[in-house]
């Protein structure tokens, strides 16, 4: 690391006694790992993508080696990407992203992961905010159809918007090329993935992640999974979300596995995914095992599939048990934020039956299980002592999958490590059974919603409600909802007649996560001093029928 | 018909709701995500009081009010239809 660090950095990115400077990896990057596994298994399967109904196709370890350099050579030669530089990318979950994301890396660029269905100005404000030299779409050969980006957006983007060329129509470039051209070495502390996220404050941040970051959660993840060579997962989470990217892509990677990559959640053909790929594990959300419990009406799982891996929302104990009762297989239930590189902790995968079922069935909230390699786990009171077993306090983590920053945000970074850990804002507590430590959460101090497992920000919500000349105040609650996790519902107080809010909530928010209602009130639930009571909200808004709140 | 057109309604989003009068119109293009569908799906259930089996949980099912309009009334059996194709 070139740059000064600051003591609460050192200390919340060191693990144990190992400092950050002394790598717990082999490798010191993913693109390591791919050129590894390129060379020991070249011609084994990584990624089988799913494409229209039944067809699928399959890169292997050398094919995407060979692919990503050749995208490398004209990102470095026709974007002008380097190190130093930032690229932006709008994957899907199919092959050319996979190429995509691996071959603007392989440039040595920090490369911001965007959601294709964002809306335009959220997409400009982040690639502006990092000064991106160009925003990547990758060439779906696989597919047919429109991509995600509808016309408004492409507009927006403007001629910033690159499609990127079919690497295999591109001329071969060897390491070496690359290397003498200034691609490679790749620093392993430099910034290597950018991702928005949802802070306690109103403005979305924006986590700046290192290739070592990347590399040591894919090797936390594949020790704690047992994952191996020819190993195979499902994955159906987008791919521009850590959960995918960090757990099916890079820990696949890391291990020489095999992923099998869906274009997206679908109820009706999971089951069929799975009995024609046959998993040993699949990474989903909450809400996705609530819907395959209600559609998937004679499951039979392949012998040899072991679990899922649910992440992003919180796990109810009433799901578990119904995977158990209708499947016949655990969940695994892990935790981690965007900021610690996707996993922090995650259930242990071979737990006596008695232990699981006081740690997630019978518990009053599922425990989200015990660190993974890599970092450690804490609770802290606001004194920044440790909680005692059982006692609420903030979950705090200090490990070397900690992000490097938030780019371009150094007050809030430093707000972040403060102490030497990192301060997630969420609450649990630590329990022990069985000689073990785990970890539960209980709630959160930030005000965020999860919406089909997507962080969303009340606070950004509310700021963009009240901006709107026709509202004098309105304030956001997240109610829980079956299949969605949260449901949001916004609260707005106007100046006269009512207005439809829709279309400034549209333009900043994903249409997945707008609120599902949007009610008029006569005042907002305010302390004395003007802070938003929450919980009240929440409550007047959990009843629609109430004489108070009407629908607009 | 109308009840299925209502419970569809409550599902989708707030631009999708009208279109969805039109008995032919494909849910998705009603914005209802796989998620929201689900949702419907249990609603159905709890409407009618039925249980959808193996053999009806395709998308072909859930293409449109009219195809869930045809499966609940079979499920339903003649003395049924009414309750499915007529309002509430």
């Amino acid at each position: 690391m070139s740059e000064p660090i600051s003591p609460d950095f050192a200390l919340a990115h060191s693990y144990g006694s190992i400092p950050f400077s002394q790598p717990l990896t082999a490798h010191a990057s993913v693109l390591d790992c791919l050129a590894h596994q390129s060379r020991e298994r070249g011609s084994a399967p990584f990624i089988t993508a799913l494409h229209g109904d039944q067809q699928t196709t399959t890169l292997t370890y050398g094919e995407l080696d060979v692919a990503s350099r050749r995208l490398a050579g004209f990102a470095r030669s026709e974007l002008g990407l380097g190190p130093g530089r930032v690229a932006a990318l709008l994957p899907t979950n199919d092959l050319a992203s996979v190429i995509a994301i691996f071959g603007l890396l392989r440039t040595g660029c920090a490369l911001l992961l965007l959601n294709p269905r964002d809306p335009a100005r959220r997409l400009c404000e982040q690639t502006a905010a990092l000064g991106a030299l160009a925003v990547c779409e990758p060439q779906r050969v696989e597919q047919s159809g429109p991509g995600p980006l509808d016309a408004a957006t492409r507009r927006a983007l403007g001629s910033s918007l690159c499609v990127l060329p079919d690497p295999w129509g591109l001329p071969e470039h060897s390491g070496a090329e690359l290397e003498s051209a200034g691609a490679a070495p790749i620093d392993r502390y430099a910034h290597a993935l950018l991702f928005g996220t949802s802070g306690s404050t109103s403005a979305s941040k924006l986590v700046a992640q290192s290739h070592y970051n990347a590399v040591v959660n894919a090797e936390g993840v594949g020790r704690h999974h047992g994952l191996a060579a020819g190993d195979r997962l499902l994955a159906c989470l987008p791919i521009h979300h850590v959960n995918c990217l960090h757990l099916t892509i890079f820990g696949a990677l890391a291990a020489g596995a095999h992923t099998f990559l869906a274009p997206a959640f679908d109820p009706f053909a999971y089951s069929r995914w799975v009995e024609r790929f046959r998993p040993r594990l699949a990474s989903v959300v909450p809400s996705l095992l609530e819907a395959l419990l209600t559609t998937w009406r004679k499951p039979t799982l392949p012998a040899n599939f072991e679990y899922f891996v649910s992440a992003a929302a919180p796990l109810s104990a009433h799901t578990a048990q119904g995977v158990l009762r209708q499947l016949g297989v655990r969940v695994l239930q892990g935790y981690g934020l965007t900021e610690t590189v996707n996993f922090s902790t995650s259930l242990p995968r071979r737990l006596d039956d008695d232990v699981y079922r006081r740690l997630m069935l019978e518990a009053a909230i599922p425990s989200v299980g015990a660190p993974i390699y890599g970092n450690e786990v804490a609770v802290l009171l606001e004194s920044g002592v440790r909680a005692r077993l059982g006692q609420v306090g903030e979950i705090c983590m200090r490990g070397h999958n900690l992000m490097m920053c938030y780019a371009g945000n150094a007050e809030a970074t430093a707000e972040a490590f403060r102490g030497g850990w990192f301060h997630s804002q969420d609450l649990g507590f630590e329990v022990e059974d069985s000689g073990q430590s785990f970890f539960v959460v209980t709630g959160r101090s930030k005000n965020i919603a999860k919406v089909r497992g997507e962080t969303v920000s009340l606070d950004e919500m509310d700021r963009v409600l009240r901006s709107i000349p026709q509202v004098e105040d309105a304030a956001c609650a997240a109610l829980p909802h079956r299949l969605l996790g949260d449901e949001i519902v916004a609260a707005v107080v106007f100046e006269g007649q009512a207005v439809d809010v829709l279309p400034q909530l549209r333009a900043a928010f994903a249409a997945a996560v707008l609120p599902r209602r949007i009610v008029s009130l006569r005042a907002i639930p305010r302390t004395a001093t003007g802070k938003v009571l929450r919980p009240q909200l929440a409550q007047l808004l959990a009843q629609p029928s109430a004489a108070g709140p009407e629908e607009t | 018909m109308r009840s299925v057109i209502e419970l569809a309604q409550r599902h989708a989003p707030r631009e999708g709701r009208a279109a969805l009068v039109d008995p032919d119109l494909e849910l998705q293009a009603a914005g209802l995500t796989s998620l929201e569908l689900v949702g419907f799906i249990l609603d159905l259930e709890q409407r009618f009081e039925i249980t959808i089996g193996d053999a009806l949980m395709q998308p072909e099912t859930f293409r449109s009010v009219r195809t869930i309009t045809r499966a609940v009334a079979g499920l339903l059996g003649a003395s049924g239809q009414a309750t499915a194709l007529q309002a509430p």
